[in-house]
């Protein structure tokens, strides 16, 4: 498999150069910024890219912007994002064009090499990769009156790891259940969620992905916050 | 007055004919009119007094009392319509709507906002009635109308009683007078309707000519003078209040005495400002702050060369305020000036005074009321008495003549004798020019002060903080490292002897730096959160309502990025604020509303949750309330039993950058 890096710091671009070396992982180019980042996907073709958040010159969001840039130039292209903190808005961000082939992790994933490559892999096929902690915070997110609240504890863990971007067999063997059970759990998730069930693990991940990333409060309830609908929303829509 | 109306009075009025619009039943009917009409007229005045009494007892509302006063100014129009021939149209003002709640909860009346419907309806019922020019037409003809419209009014009926009486003893003239009676009912009652029309219709918008206008000024100068008189005692007695209470109680009660004083003195001087135009400012040095304690607890306060040490922060709070005030020349000047305005005014405004008030209410008003009783009871009714009553002194002058006389030479030299008081008094109320410097550099000197301790607590609140980072970067993180050192140095020398446990304990190394590194987030998260660096406010914000564990809308206007502290502080106290919000109120929605206007950050966190929120000592919306401190921002707080709680922060700050920043909800993806 061919990669593109792009990471500024010195040391965990080599550690990660040698890491994904190790597992057949190669890399094509290592870049500092994001203009670079465009420039040697143009040039490289590679298979994925594993993109910094924050680069170059203005180490801000810099990374995600440029992995957006380069899924807008090449739909679907996949894009591992790594951060040293993850926030939903990235997340958001990453997942809002509804394609696969979007992973954002934090670096830490990395020390667990097995499950990282394989992280990578996944994305790199169209599947997703989303950290333990932003599916946490997606679900965090949502009030005691949203579908999720309905949820059991052992479905809410399915669901998180599925979020993750899992396959059927990780999350069983996780779980210590069979196959079998976790079909259950999951027509009994989708049930609860209001979500057609599919038998495409990939298009089941990003349904619920969709889902969570979409959570809007119920236009049908009254919003006390709101409460008189003809004031217009000062900033617009 | 339409012209249309004033048309249809004279064509239905008996004036062309023998014959009135109702017959010759008209002529029977319309002394009894008028003798009806006439005790109308009897009933303003007392209703006046009912009026003024109930409006300024306030319950249940002033425009109770006026608004109920409008049935009889509201009948003799229907009268003046039915009997005298002169439509008059209803001259009052619509009712104002009852208010609207807006969607925070609060009713809003001008700048001042009620959680109750009750006083806002209240002060706009109250404004409808006072600025209705109606109000005050309708006023002055219960007052006007005994004397003219009664007299109108009550003429037949008394010519017709007066005849009847006399018309055995003499014939010829009792006769006389009751067909006059009888002739002129009709024409007196639509007379009576036409005066009815001046006051009653509707106000005409012309402004007033040169004459009127200058009378208007003459009329308000004398009753401001005469009202400057009656206070002038006032002032008296405030003088004489705050010269008991140093003889008694210097300390406690004289300080009360000065400040109620300063209130009476202030509202004067807006009062000489708005009748004169002679502007006086406000002379008073600002309170000084609270005094802070020493070490022991007692509180040291020196005055002049001396000095004394408080026991209580009472005692020295009573000291400092009694200090306050007795140095300041402002407390003196005004005693003077209260104690100087009664023999003022005496010197300059009794003359006129008399000359109006006894010149109106002696010999006009009192004329009027005996002549028109004489005249309606025929007791004491001669043609001498009518043409020429007695003046003390001066008999051959008709009382009503000299009244006004007197009246127009007071109200001619009031406005001048008002300016000469206003230039008298602004000598002592105003400030000196020492005391206008002395104020300035008072105002710049407890500026600095504030300053000095914002800055002081800011600096401490930011020891604090680093100290704290300190010690968790050294419980933590740094000795996590510590034990990946140790434990990695553990596993090299045993991976020879025994690989199993080696690669054990390079697993819980690995263990432990993952720990350490979340560790190491979290405080990061703590000092300044990597996604406000990264977008701003606006982003970071609704970051914060999506990570909430309830539905919170973000609606932002911020045309540009403020200072890095400022941004971190707001998005510090709205992270509280959501906490609390899902946590303690149990709230399932809220909206939060950045926005920038006129150079202020305002912040509105609005939940749905049960309220009952107070900013209590040491609590989180008290951290809020002391990091806005070091901005000189404010928290204020409505959190009533049952909710909604709505926090408002505001922060005078400048933006950068003129980048606009859109508004999104909740889980809608930003661009």
């Amino acid at each position: 498999m061919r990669v593109v890096l792009a990471e500024d710091v010195y040391l965990l671009r080599e550690g990660l150069t040698h890491l994904l070396r190790a597992h057949d992982v190669e890399i094509v180019a290592a870049v500092e910024t994001g203009a670079e980042l465009l420039d040697a996907l143009a040039r490289h073709r590679p298979h994925a890219a594993i993109v910094d958040v924050r680069l170059p010159p203005g180490y801000t969001d810099e990374g995600v912007r440029a992995a957006i840039e380069a899924r807008t130039r090449h739909p679907g292209f996949p894009v591992l994002v790594l951060s040293q903190y993850v926030e939903q808005i990235y997340a958001r961000e990453l997942l809002a064009d509804g394609a696969g082939g979007v992973g954002y992790l934090l670096k830490d994933r990395v020390f667990d090499t097995g499950h990282f490559v394989d992280a990578l892999r996944r994305v790199a096929a169209g599947g997703t990769a989303m950290d333990p902690e932003v599916i946490a915070k997606l679900l965090g997110g949502t009030s005691p009156l949203h579908p999720v609240a309905s949820l059991s504890p052992r479905e809410r863990e399915v669901l998180q790891l599925m979020a993750q971007g899992r396959s059927n067999a990780a999350i069983a063997g996780q779980l210590y259940i069979s196959e079998g059970t976790l079909g259950k759990h999951i027509a009994a998730i989708f049930a609860k969620l209001g979500l057609q069930a599919t038998d495409d693990t990939n298009r089941r991940v990003l349904a619920v992905l969709a889902f969570l990333n979409h959570a809007r409060p119920d236009p049908a309830r009254p919003d006390p916050a709101r409460p008189d609908p003809a004031r217009p929303d000062p900033a617009g829509p | 007055m339409r012209r249309g109306s004033r048309f249809v009075g004279y064509v239905s009025a008996p004036l062309r004919g023998l014959a009135p619009a109702g017959g010759f039943a008209g002529y029977v009917t319309a002394p009894l009119r008028g003798l009806a009409l006439a005790g109308l007229a009897l009933l303003g005045p007392p209703l006046l007094v009912v009026i003024f009494v109930g409006a300024h007892a306030g319950l249940p509302s002033p425009a109770f009392f006026v608004e109920h006063g409008r049935r009889l100014p509201e009948l003799a129009r229907r009268l003046a319509g039915r009997w005298g021939g002169v439509e008059i149209a209803s001259p009052y003002r619509p009712a104002p709507p009852p208010p609207v709640r807006d969607p925070d909860g609060w009713h809003r009346d001008g700048d001042a906002l009620f959680r109750s419907a009750f006083p806002p309806a209240y002060l706009a019922r109250l404004r409808w009635i006072a600025r209705d020019p109606a109000t005050a037409r309708d006023l002055a003809w219960l007052l006007l109308n005994p004397p003219i419209g009664g007299v109108l009014a009550g003429l037949a009926p008394a010519l017709i009683g007066g005849g009847l009486a006399a018309v055995w003893s003499h014939r010829p003239a009792g006769a006389a007078a009751l067909l006059l009676g009888l002739a002129l009912g009709p024409r007196l009652l639509h007379l009576h309707a036409r005066w009815t029309r001046v006051l009653l219709a509707p106000s005409s918008r012309r402004a007033p000519g040169r004459v009127a206008a200058a009378a208007g000024a003459r009329a308000a100068a004398g009753a401001r003078l005469c009202a400057s008189v009656v206070l002038s005692g006032v002032a008296m007695v405030f003088a004489v209040t705050q010269v008991v209470a140093i003889g008694l109680m210097p300390a406690r009660l004289w300080p009360e005495t000065v400040l109620g004083s300063r209130r009476f003195v202030s509202w004067r001087r807006a009062r000489i400002g708005a009748w004169t135009g002679v502007r006086i400012a406000e002379p008073y040095r600002p309170e000084p702050p609270p005094p802070d304690p020493e070490p022991d607890g007692s509180y040291r306060l020196g005055w002049g060369p001396v000095g004394t040490v408080h026991r209580t922060r009472a005692a020295a709070l009573r000291a400092r305020r009694f200090g306050w005030l007795a140095r300041d020349r402002a407390s003196w000047r005004d005693l003077a000036w209260l104690f100087l305005e009664a023999p003022v005014a005496a010197v300059l405004f009794a003359g006129p005074a008399v000359l109006i008030v006894g010149g109106l209410a002696g010999l006009c008003w009192l004329w009027l009321w005996t002549e028109a009783l004489g005249l309606l009871t025929g007791l004491t009714w001669s043609p001498d008495d009518l043409l020429h009553a007695a003046v003390p002194g001066w008999p051959g002058l008709p009382a009503p003549v000299a009244g006004l006389a007197a009246a127009a030479l007071g109200l001619a030299v009031a406005p001048a004798l008002l300016r000469c008081h206003a230039l008298l008094s602004r000598s002592l109320l105003g400030p000196t020019r020492a005391a206008l410097l002395t104020g300035r550099v008072d105002t710049l000197t407890s500026r600095v002060d504030t300053l000095t301790s914002s800055r002081a607590r800011l600096r401490d609140a930011q020891a604090a903080e680093l100290r704290r980072i300190e010690r968790d970067l050294h419980d933590g993180a740094q000795a996590r490292w510590v034990a990946v050192g140790m434990t990695l140095g553990a596993a090299e020398g045993l991976i020879d002897r025994d690989p199993e446990a080696a690669r054990a304990m390079i697993a819980g190394a690995k263990e432990m730096s993952v720990t350490a590194l979340a560790e190491l987030r979290e405080l990061i998260r703590g000092i300044h959160p990597p996604v406000l660096a990264d977008r701003g406010l606006a982003d970071a914000v609704r970051t914060l309502a999506m990570d909430a564990p309830l539905e919170a809308e973000v609606r932002v206007r911020l045309p540009g990025r403020t200072a890095a502290p400022i941004e971190a502080a707001v998005y510090f106290a709205v992270s509280e604020l959501l906490t609390n919000a899902a946590k303690h109120a149990a709230a399932s929605r809220a909206l939060v509303e950045l926005r920038h206007a006129d150079g202020v950050l305002t912040v509105t966190v609005t939940d749905d949750g049960r309220g009952g929120a107070v900013i209590g000592r040491g609590g989180g919306l008290h951290g809020i309330r002391r990091r806005l401190d070091g901005f000189d921002g404010v928290l204020t707080l409505s959190s009533p039993p049952g909710g909604p709680t709505v926090a408002t922060l505001e922060i005078p700050c400048a933006l950068s950058s003129p980048r606009m920043s859109t508004s999104s909800g909740k889980g809608s993806p930003t661009s």
